[in-house]
């Protein structure tokens, strides 16, 4: 919650990362429980800090402490704020402070201390934000129960659409109905002294709930706040998208009677007609909010995510990344498997947690206004997802641009994370790539079976130019905007293998994907225009997609043959030194949740297993 | 077969009423995540563009300029093959053939016509008068569309010879810039009798292992002179920058946005490469910039009246050969160095490209369509270029 309390003061925060060191005297600010907490840098990993409420209820001194201590487990973030006095005062006014015990809520708290010392005033953006803050806050505390509630129902009820929209509209009402009310409520409880009082005789309480789940869920609900979300498109849109798709203007046939340029015009042709004349938005659109699906603010980013928890009690969360031209669409056949397991042929053991975000620019996320979200970031956003969720300990998994975020979390390795999947490894040799993509013959020296992973990466380099394209010039593909067919165009010829399984369902073929899989992706693009604001992941990545990433956490590895490139055992034992699971599947390819999720569900279960 | 039938060209009112109501309907995306030109055309131009072309432009304008021109159809190799053609009231005026590329059509040279073939009104002699002969390639504007693969720039330059030869001419000379200077470089390396010399604005010089290092992206090869490095510099940037190029020659057929957004095909017509992406932004906001937003929207309203975004991206596919290489020429050259090229071709590469290089020109302005933005600039290149081949066939006669 300390986004919405903070919001009234505009200033810029910068997220501290792992191991690295503030500047001296600068302001830092960390998430807690109904408020943020700030403190003034002192030099050698040392805060000085008006300790107030900062460790439970009772009310400390100013004190210094180490950034650890001061950030409790929370992330911290710099305050570029200004300041009348150089570093060394600011330092000397901080300590001047030392060990005073006249903490106020209201008064003098932590953030009039920091102002205090860095410019001589005295005051708190988090009490004058309060007032439009706290409607929020009683708001998110009232969701927090109606989900609790929600997936009460949920479980006994398995996911009856009808019931679910029931209670969607029930939660609105509630939400409507009760927002005046809890914001004079709030304004009072926090107004009152007796706030202080009654938080100073709780304290031990408050302290001892946090390790259990609901004292982590209020946590969650504090410090930013998750909010319930689903999904209508309007009628409106849904016809105008039946309009476009009628008026849409084709290219003539291509010359040849392969796929070799690209997706042949009576594939086109078939998706168009099938998409304007049976396909049906509503169905996807019901199931998926079967799910419980939030939105919560990351960075200064919304970030959507279905969230489904398992009835087992021992469930390990997971969380799975999807890529491009992907979105949560292509999951969400994995998750009553990976949440249930002992309907869907699992033990209890084999249960997870999942939690299924889209990525930024993609699907109901927001769209970055300015540059920055690259791989890395969303690499780190996630696991500030995963803690905010009240994961201390959890699993990820991707493929496609999910697999280059999954190893990138690896590598950043953020306390919890105990291991990876992917279906989509970084592992080629940094030379072997760069000779791939330069299409050099192969290089000397490989196994058969690299030799033939090596041609598969030199072939795939030849035939994803829009991944360049997107990488070098993505607002010029208007076009995606524009027109549906040609977004559904675009996105379906990811590459030669994964257009071969795509076209042939829309001849009919009844294996992997079905017509409404693809449609359902391409219309969630479509409703939600992020052709474009997708493509810029490609602008904004400096990594190579297939290269190593430096991943020395558990790594499960599945090889599905369509995959771009099948990666031979020894590049991923050479890029995963803690291999815990390599398997070569029969069949299946670049979107094996989407395409095989049995057998992509089997390989989760399997990869994991050592890790629980 | 050979006939040449006269053609002219009217757009229905139905299909310009489509287009614009295609344009109005249009949905964008957001804007850019940046305040610069680094990640394409920004948003504000395609809005102001799109704007002024549902609201202000007039394609008859350029309809009738078209029309003013005697144009014609003829089929060679199988395939319709549309042109102007432009005779000199001057007796002794020099058969041209003028070969566009892409993203262009014949609109790019329609302002060079009449100072080539009528010299006298524009300040100079009978004695710099040229017939004109200026073809739409195949899969552009009204040519015809191949069905069948093989109509690669090698082919396009035999069906261009066997055009001249059937208008009568026995000598002539070729003049191309971007595919149409592949295609010229294509046909003078095919020396066909009567072809007296070529001119390019978009020379291929570039040695062989020099361009294969600026694809790679490698560091500046040692020993290059500043030239020469400039030039490599150039090239190395503009092989980062046109991945439109490789996505049209591996899936051309995926751009069928292209076919059916009139925006979307401006949007990805006007981003050329990174100059003429500033031109372009320039032009839509106000400025003088040597083309008009009317040039602009002429040429796209164009390719989207003829359907032929996907026919003309074919081109790339086809084409089996590096776009900056030399070709093996050895007939007479003249080379135009226009300073915003894709890359300046340093005059010591187009000396061993072209061992009869009988034209060496650096301009200080224009860049990779002079004819359509500089046409004076380039008008006066054509007649001095071309000047010391008339003399060969004075000579001749």
């Amino acid at each position: 919650m300390n986004g919405s309390i903070d919001h009234g003061c505009r200033t810029r925060d910068s997220l501290l990362r792992a191991g690295e060191e503030p500047p001296l005297a600068s302001h830092l600010v960390t998430p807690r429980t109904f408020y943020s907490h700030h403190g003034i840098y002192v030099g050698d990993g040392r805060v000085v800090h008006y300790a107030g409420l900062a460790h439970g209820w009772r009310r400390g001194p100013v004190e210094e402490v180490s950034l650890e201590r001061f950030a409790h487990g929370h992330h911290v973030r710099v305050r570029h704020d200004p300041t009348r006095f150089a570093r060394g005062e600011v330092v000397a006014r901080a300590r001047s402070r030392l060990g005073e015990r006249s903490y106020r809520v209201l008064t003098n708290n932590c953030e009039h201390f920091c102002a205090w010392a860095l410019r001589n005033e005295s005051r708190s953006a988090q009490v004058e934000g309060l007032y439009e803050g706290i409607e929020q806050q009683v708001q998110s505390l009232l969701i927090l129960r109606l989900d609790v509630i929600t997936r009460a129902i949920r479980a006994s009820t398995q996911r009856r659409s009808s019931i679910m929209n029931a209670f969607d509209r029930l939660a609105d009402f509630v939400r409507g109905t009760f927002s005046a009310t809890a914001s004079a409520l709030g304004v009072a409880l926090i107004a009152s002294p007796c706030y202080a009082v009654a938080g100073a005789a709780g304290g031990d309480t408050a302290a001892s709930a946090s390790s259990t789940p609901s004292r982590q869920r209020a946590t969650t609900v504090e410090t930013s706040a998750i909010r319930p979300f689903t999904y209508h498109a309007s009628q409106a849109d849904l016809d105008e998208l039946r309009r476009r798709i009628l008026a849409a203007r084709l290219p003539e046939k291509e010359p040849v009677t392969d796929h070799s340029q690209g997706v042949p015009l009576v594939t086109v042709q078939k998706l168009a007609k099938y998409w304007a004349t049976e396909y049906d938005w509503r169905k996807v659109e019901a199931k998926l909010n079967s799910y419980p699906q939030f939105i919560t603010e990351i960075d200064g980013l919304d970030i959507h995510f279905v969230h489904v928890k398992s009835k087992h009690p021992n469930a390990l969360p997971v969380i799975v990344t999807h890529g491009w031209p992907g979105s949560i669409i292509e999951q969400l056949k994995i998750v009553d498997p990976l949440v249930d397991p002992t309907a869907y042929g699992g033990t209890a053991a084999d249960a997870f947690d999942v939690v299924i975000p889209s990525m930024p620019g993609y699907g109901f996320s927001g769209k970055p206004t300015a540059t920055g979200w690259g791989p890395e970031r969303i690499a780190r956003a996630y696991d500030v997802l995963m803690k905010r969720l009240g994961y201390q300990r959890y699993v990820a998994q991707g493929g496609d641009w999910g697999a280059v975020i999954v190893d990138l979390m690896a590598t950043q390795k953020p306390a919890g994370l105990i291991g990876i999947h992917t279906n989509m490894p970084g592992v080629v040799p940094p030379n072997i790539d760069a000779a791939a993509f330069a299409g050099k013959p192969a290089p000397d020296g490989l196994s058969a079976e690299e030799k033939r992973a090596y041609e598969d990466l030199a072939f795939t380099y030849q035939n994803v130019y829009y991944a360049l394209y997107m990488g070098s010039r993505p607002q010029s593909l208007t076009a995606l905007s524009d027109s549906p067919v040609g977004l559904a165009t675009f996105m379906i010829d990811h590459d030669p293998r994964s257009l071969k399984l795509i076209a042939r369902a829309f001849d009919g073929e009844r294996t992997g994907l079905t017509r409404d899989d693809v449609l359902d992706n391409v219309t969630l693009f479509w409703l939600t225009n992020t052709g474009v604001s997708a493509a810029r992941l490609y602008r904004e990545n400096k990594n190579s997609y297939f290269s190593v990433k430096n991943v020395t956490l558990p790594v499960a590895v599945s090889v599905f043959p369509d995959e771009i490139v099948s990666v031979p055992r020894s590049w991923a034992e050479h890029a995963y030194p803690k291999l815990i699971h390599f398997n070569k599947l029969d069949k299946g390819g670049h979107f094996a949740a989407w395409e095989q999720p049995e057998l992509f569900v089997k390989e989760l279960r399997a990869g994991f297993k050592s890790l629980r | 077969m050979s006939t040449i039938r006269p053609f002219t060209y009217r757009a229905s009112d139905a299909e310009l009423d489509e287009l614009r109501r295609r344009v109005l309907a249009t949905r964008l995306p957001e804007k850019e995540t940046t305040n610069d030109l680094s990640q394409g055309v920004p948003l504000a131009t395609v809005q102001k563009l799109a704007h002024y072309w549902a609201t202000e432009y007039d394609w008859r304008k350029v309809e009738a300029k078209l029309n003013s021109f005697p144009q014609f159809v003829t089929q060679i190799d199988g395939l319709d093959i549309h042109f102007i053609h432009v005779k000199s009231r001057h007796p002794d005026a020099l058969p041209l053939l003028i070969t566009h590329g892409w993203p262009g059509t014949i609109l790019h040279n329609l302002k060079i016509i009449d100072p080539l073939t009528n010299p006298t009104a524009y300040g100079c002699d009978a004695a710099n008068a040229f017939d004109v002969v200026i073809p739409s390639m195949p899969g552009y504007g009204f040519s015809g569309k191949p069905m069948t693969t093989g109509w690669d720039p090698v082919r396009i330059a035999r069906a261009w010879d066997v055009l001249i030869k059937r208008l009568g001419y026995t000598r002539y000379v070729a003049q191309g810039g971007d595919w149409g200077a592949i295609i010229t470089d294509l046909l003078a390396a095919q020396a066909p009798a009567g072809l007296l010399g070529m001119h390019t604005n978009m020379p291929g010089v570039v040695p062989p292992e020099i361009d294969a290092a600026a694809w790679a992206n490698a560091p500046t090869p040692a020993g290059l002179s500043a030239d020469e490095g400039a030039g490599y510099e150039m090239l190395a940037a503009t092989y980062r920058d046109v991945y439109y190029s490789l996505l049209m020659a591996s899936r051309p057929q995926t751009l069928t946005g292209l076919s059916d957004s009139p925006v979307g095909l401006a949007t990805f017509i006007i981003d050329f490469d990174r100059r003429l992406r500033q031109v372009m932004v320039r032009t839509f906001d106000g400025e003088r910039t040597g083309l008009t937003r009317d040039d602009v929207l002429d040429n796209i309203t164009l390719y989207w009246l003829t359907n032929t975004a996907v026919s003309a991206a074919r081109l790339y596919c086809e084409n089996k050969l590096n776009y900056f290489a030399p070709k093996g020429v050895t007939i007479p050259v003249a080379v135009s160095a226009f300073p915003d090229e894709l890359y300046v071709p340093p005059r010591s590469w187009a000396e061993k490209a072209y061992p009869q290089l009988v034209h060496f020109n650096k301009l200080d302005k224009g860049g990779h369509f002079p004819a359509w933005e500089q046409p004076e600039l380039f008008t006066q290149e054509l007649r001095a270029a071309f000047k010391p081949l008339r003399a060969s066939v004075a000579e001749a006669s």
